[in-house]
C-alpha cells in the first residue's frame, strides 16, 4: 500500500514529467504568469485530501523519474513499478477572468491545494532594495489595490464552485508598525460579512502585541509569522533584508504572545525544508513547540527569478528525519492540528504523522469532526462565539 | 464593525468571561427556580394558596428589583401580568391598580417639570438664588446646599442635580480646582447631592417615591396623606437634616481656597446669558403657583392627581410645552414600574402573604414600637444605597405595614419611616440619581463619599426617630393608632 504522503514528499522533491506535450486534462498547461502563491507546478490529488503541488516546469523536474499518464478519463503517477491513480485539481476559474472592476482575478488569488491564497498587493518593501528573501521570486510591481468588493467577487467564485475550504491572505513585508493589519481590516472585515470561512493571515509580527489583539479582534483566525529559517546566521543569510528591520527574537516573542490569544493550533508558522541543516529545522521545530506554535514545513523550491534558482530540492532521504520529528513534536507538545489548511505545498503535521511510522496513525477523534464539513462549521461558529466573548469595542469598556 | 482602534480584548480566562457576561442568565434561571419553588413546592402552613403565590412573586421582584437585571419598570409589568396568572387577583383588578391615581400624580409632576426645565425657569431660579450666596467660600456652599434642596421641593431631585451640576462644575473650572484634590470642589459636590436629596423628601414633587408611598398607603388603608399633611410632618427634619449637612460639609472638608470672585464671574456670565424673563416662564409660574396652591388647599376636595392633570392640560393650551417635550423629561419607567409595584402591594395586604411574612420573621419579638421603626428605618436607608428608592418603598412598605398592623403601628408613621429613609442616599453613587450624577464629575473618589455620607446616614436615623417621638405626636401623628 502506498503511503500518500511519502509519495507526495517525492513528488514535491523530484516533481514530474508528462506524459505527452499536451495531455488532455482541463487546467494542463498552466499558464506560467503567475502572480500569487509559491508555486507553478501543477496540483495533484492523491487520496484522503492529500494534495501536492509537483514541480513540473522547473529544471529539476525535467530529470524526475514520475510521470502523470493519462488513461481515459483517468490520470495516473507512474514509476517504475508504481502506478498510482491520481486526480488532477480543477484548473482554478481565474484565467481570463476579471472582477467586475476590470482587474484580473489571477492577479489577485490562486488556488494551492484547498486554501484560496489571496494577496491584496503584490509586493514586498523588501523588493525595493532587491534585499528580499532569496527563495523568494519578486514579480512584477502592479500598482493597484483592489476593493474588497473584488475580494468577495473572487472568494464567491471559488466557494461557489467548491474549490477551496480556506481563506489564506499574504501580504508582504510593510515597514508600517502594524505590518499591515489597517490595510487588511476592510477586507477581513468583508469576508467575515460574506462568508462563514476560516481566515488565516500571514504578515510580519508588529513592532507592538497590541496589534496581535486587533487581529485577533478584527476576525483572523489564524496567524502565521513565519520563521522560514531557524538558524539566526542562516536566516541573516538567506534573508538579508528581514535580518536589518526585525530582531530575530521578535518573531518568537510575537509568535509565543499570539499563542496565548489565539485559540490553540491557530497560530502557525513555516520553516522551510532544505534551506539550513535538518538539525536546525528540528531545533526550530522543537522551539516552536515549546511555545505552542504549530510548525509547518513547505519544502523548498528553487524558483525560477529567486537568488536560489540554482540549487536543486533537498532529498526526500535526507529530509524525511525532519517530518518524522514534526509528528514526535507535536504529538509531545499535544499541539491542536485540526485547524491547520489542506495546502499543496506543505507538508503539515497531520500529513507527517503519515511519515512517522509503518503504518499512518489514524487522526484523532477532534481532528475527524474538525475536518468534516458539518464539523468545521460547528468549529468555526464555537471559535467565532470565542472571538465574541473576547473582543471589546471602545464604548463598551467605558 | 467598530474601528480597529477601538478593538481591544478581553484577556481573563473564557469561564470568567462567560460568566460576567451572562451571569443575570444565571441570576434570572435562580430566581425562576427560587419562584418556582416558592410558589409550588413549599408548604407555607397558614399561608393561602393565593398568599403563596403572592409570596413568590414577590419574592421574584425582590430579586430583580435588587438585581436590576431587567429594567424597573419590566419587572413591575411582570408582577402585574403574574398577579391574575397566578390566581391572587383577577385581570381587571391587577390592571385597574396600575390607574393609582398616585401614578398619574407622579406623571402630573414629571410634565410640570418639563415645563419648568423646558422654559429654562428652573435655571433662571437656580441661577438667581446662587448669586445670592457669591459672597466668599461658605456662603458658595450654602448657597448651593440650600438651591439645591429648595428647588428640589419643587421638582425632581434628579432634574435639580442634572441642572446645577454644569453650572457647579463651570464654577469649579473657573477657581482652577484640582480633581480628586480639592477639598472645596469636593464640597461643592456634596453640598449638590445632600441638597437635592433632602430637600426630595420633603415635598411630593422631589421625587416619585413618596406618591408612591402615599399610593399605597391609600390601597391599604383608605387613608392618604395630603401635600400639606406631608410638608408638616417633614419639614422640620429636613431642616434639621439640612443643617447637620452644612455642619459635616464645613467641619469634614476643608475650604483650601480664599477667593471665589471666578466662580462670581461664571454665574454673573451665565445669568445674563439667559436674559430677561420671558412670557412662557411666567406662565409656567403662573401654573406651578396654581398647582401648588391647590395641592395645598384642594387636595382633599378634588384629589391630587385631578389638579396635576388639570395643570398638566393647562400647559399645553396655553402652549409651554408640547408632547415631544414630554416625551423627552418624562421618566416613563418609573411611571410604568409604580403601577405594578401598587399592585403587588395590595396583593401582599389582600392575601395576608405580608402578615405571614412579618409573623414568621418577628413573631414574639416584644420589640418596642419604636425600635421597630428604627429596624425598618435603617433597613430602607441601607438598601436604598444600593437600589433604587422607589424599588425601597415597593419592597419595604408593605412588610411594614404588616408589621405595623401586628405591632400596632399607625400606617402612615410607616409609610414616613420608608419613604423618608429610601430618599436619603448620602454614601453611593447609586444610591441616587444626583449621587451618580456628582461623582461622574471626577472631582472625588469613591472613599471620599463613604464616610461623611454615612455620618449623614446616621444622622438622618437619629432626625427621623427623634422626630417620630417628640414632633410628630404634636401634629397629632401618633406613632401608635
Amino acid at each position: 500500500m502506498v503511503n500518500l504522503v511519502d509519495l507526495k514528499l517525492s513528488l514535491l522533491t523530484s516533481g514530474m514529467v508528462l506524459s505527452k506535450d499536451n495531455l488532455d486534462i482541463p487546467g494542463l498547461p498552466r499558464s506560467e504568469n503567475r502572480y500569487c502563491g509559491l508555486a507553478d507546478g501543477v496540483d495533484l490529488i492523491l487520496d484522503d485530501n492529500i494534495w501536492v503541488n509537483v514541480p513540473v516546469w522547473d529544471n529539476h523536474a525535467q530529470r524526475s523519474p514520475f510521470r502523470l499518464e493519462q488513461v481515459g478519463d483517468q490520470c495516473f503517477i507512474c514509476r517504475d513499478s508504481l502506478r498510482h491513480p491520481v486526480q488532477v485539481a480543477p484548473a482554478t476559474p481565474f484565467s481570463g477572468t476579471k472582477t467586475a472592476r476590470g482587474t484580473a482575478m489571477e492577479q489577485l488569488a490562486t488556488v494551492q491545494g484547498r486554501t484560496l491564497i489571496i494577496e491584496p498587493v503584490h509586493y514586498c518593501s523588501f523588493w525595493d532594495n532587491n534585499q528580499q528573501c532569496h527563495f523568494c521570486a519578486p514579480s512584477e510591481f502592479i500598482d493597484y489595490t483592489p476593493l474588497p468588493e473584488e475580494i468577495i467577487e473572487i472568494v464567491e467564485l471559488v466557494m461557489s464552485r467548491k474549490l477551496a475550504d480556506y481563506i489564506h491572505i499574504n501580504i508582504g513585508y510593510r515597514p508600517e508598525e502594524d505590518r499591515g493589519l489597517h490595510f487588511l481590516e476592510p477586507f477581513i472585515s468583508a469576508l467575515k460579512r460574506h462568508f462563514n470561512a476560516h481566515i488565516s493571515v500571514q504578515i510580519h509580527p508588529p513592532v507592538e502585541d497590541h496589534w496581535i489583539d486587533k487581529a485577533y479582534a478584527m476576525g483572523i483566525d489564524s496567524l502565521f509569522f513565519n520563521i522560514e529559517i531557524f538558524d539566526p546566521e542562516n536566516q541573516k543569510r538567506i534573508c538579508p533584508g528581514r535580518s536589518q528591520v526585525e530582531r530575530y527574537e521578535r518573531y518568537f516573542e510575537a509568535l509565543a504572545y499570539a499563542a496565548k490569544i489565539f485559540p490553540a493550533g491557530a497560530v502557525v508558522s513555516d520553516l522551510i525544508v532544505g534551506l539550513e541543516p535538518t538539525k536546525f529545522t528540528m531545533q526550530g521545530i522543537d522551539a516552536l513547540c515549546k511555545i505552542r506554535v504549530l510548525p509547518r514545513l513547505p519544502v523548498f523550491r528553487p524558483f525560477a527569478g529567486s537568488g536560489l534558482a540554482s540549487l536543486t530540492p533537498p532529498l526526500k532521504e535526507v529530509i524525511m528525519p525532519v517530518f518524522e520529528h514534526l509528528y514526535k513534536s507535536v504529538n509531545k507538545a499535544k499541539l491542536n492540528t485540526g485547524y491547520i489548511t489542506i495546502d499543496s505545498c506543505v507538508i503539515s503535521p497531520i500529513e507527517a504523522n503519515f511519515l512517522a511510522g509503518d503504518k499512518p496513525p489514524t487522526k484523532s477523534l477532534l481532528q475527524k469532526i474538525i475536518t468534516t464539513r458539518v464539523g468545521s462549521r460547528i468549529t468555526r461558529n464555537i471559535l467565532e462565539a470565542r472571538r465574541g466573548l473576547m473582543v471589546r469595542s471602545g464604548n463598551e469598556n467605558d | 464593525m467598530p474601528k480597529l482602534e477601538n478593538l481591544s480584548l478581553d484577556k481573563r480566562p473564557l469561564y470568567l468571561i462567560v460568566l460576567s457576561r451572562y451571569s443575570h442568565l444565571l441570576w434570572v434561571m435562580a430566581t425562576l427556580i427560587t419562584f418556582y419553588i416558592i410558589a409550588y413546592e413549599i408548604d407555607f402552613v397558614g399561608l393561602s394558596v393565593p398568599g403563596r403565590h403572592t409570596l413568590a412573586i414577590f419574592v421574584l421582584c425582590l430579586l430583580f428589583w435588587v438585581s436590576n437585571v431587567i429594567p424597573l419598570a419590566v419587572t413591575s409589568l411582570m408582577a402585574l401580568a403574574l398577579l391574575p396568572l397566578m390566581g391572587v387577583m383577577s385581570t381587571n383588578e391587577a390592571f385597574a391598580l396600575f390607574g393609582n391615581p398616585a401614578v398619574f400624580f407622579v406623571l402630573g409632576a414629571f410634565i410640570l417639570a418639563a415645563a419648568v426645565m423646558r422654559t429654562g425657569l428652573s435655571t433662571r431660579v437656580a441661577l438667581t438664588m446662587l448669586r445670592h450666596f457669591d459672597r466668599d467660600p461658605h456662603h458658595l456652599v450654602t448657597g448651593i446646599l440650600v438651591s439645591s434642596a429648595f428647588m428640589s421641593c419643587l421638582m425632581p431631585e434628579h432634574a435639580v442635580a442634572a441642572l446645577l451640576f454644569p453650572v457647579i462644575l463651570e464654577v469649579v473650572r473657573a477657581l482652577e480646582l484640582r480633581p480628586y484634590q480639592s477639598e472645596y470642589a469636593k464640597m461643592l459636590f456634596f453640598a449638590l447631592v445632600w441638597g437635592a436629596v433632602i430637600g426630595g423628601v420633603a415635598t411630593f414633587l422631589g421625587g416619585g417615591r413618596n406618591p408612591l408611598a402615599i399610593g399605597m398607603l391609600k390601597e391599604h388603608t383608605n387613608t392618604t396623606i395630603s401635600f400639606m399633611e406631608w410638608i408638616l410632618a417633614v419639614f422640620p427634619a429636613v431642616l434639621a437634616i439640612l443643617g447637620i449637612a452644612y455642619l459635616v460639609l464645613v467641619n469634614y472638608f476643608e475650604i483650601d481656597i480664599a477667593d471665589i470672585s471666578k466662580a462670581r464671574v461664571v454665574l454673573e456670565k451665565k445669568l445674563f446669558h439667559i436674559g430677561r424673563i420671558t412670557v412662557d416662564e411666567i406662565k409656567v409660574i403662573f401654573v406651578m403657583v396654581t398647582t401648588i396652591g391647590s395641592w395645598i388647599f384642594f387636595s382633599d376636595r378634588f384629589g391630587m392627581a385631578n389638579i396635576a392633570m388639570l395643570s398638566v392640560v393647562l400647559l399645553f393650551i396655553i402652549r409651554v410645552i408640547n408632547w415631544r417635550d414630554v416625551e423627552e423629561y418624562v421618566n416613563w419607567g418609573i411611571i410604568l414600574m409604580y403601577g405594578g409595584a401598587i399592585a403587588l402591594a395590595t396583593a401582599m395586604t389582600k392575601t395576608d402573604a405580608g402578615m405571614w411574612l412579618v409573623n414568621r420573621l418577628l413573631a414574639d419579638t416584644g420589640l418596642p414600637p419604636l425600635v421597630l421603626l428604627g429596624i425598618i428605618l435603617i433597613i430602607a436607608n441601607l438598601l436604598t444605597e444600593g437600589i433604587s428608592n422607589a424599588a425601597v418603598v415597593a419592597l419595604i412598605l408593605p412588610l411594614g405595614f404588616s408589621i405595623g398592623e401586628q405591632y400596632g403601628i399607625n400606617p402612615k408613621v410607616i409609610v414616613y419611616m420608608v419613604a423618608l429613609p429610601a430618599g436619603l442616599a448620602f454614601c453611593l453613587p447609586m444610591g441616587s440619581p444626583p449621587n451618580a450624577i456628582c461623582f461622574a464629575s471626577g472631582y472625588y473618589r469613591l472613599r471620599d463619599a463613604i464616610w461623611p455620607g454615612f455620618l449623614m446616614n446616621v444622622a438622618s436615623w437619629i432626625v427621623l426617630l427623634l422626630t417620630a417621638k417628640y414632633y410628630w405626636p404634636l401634629i397629632g401623628l401618633n406613632i401608635l393608632q
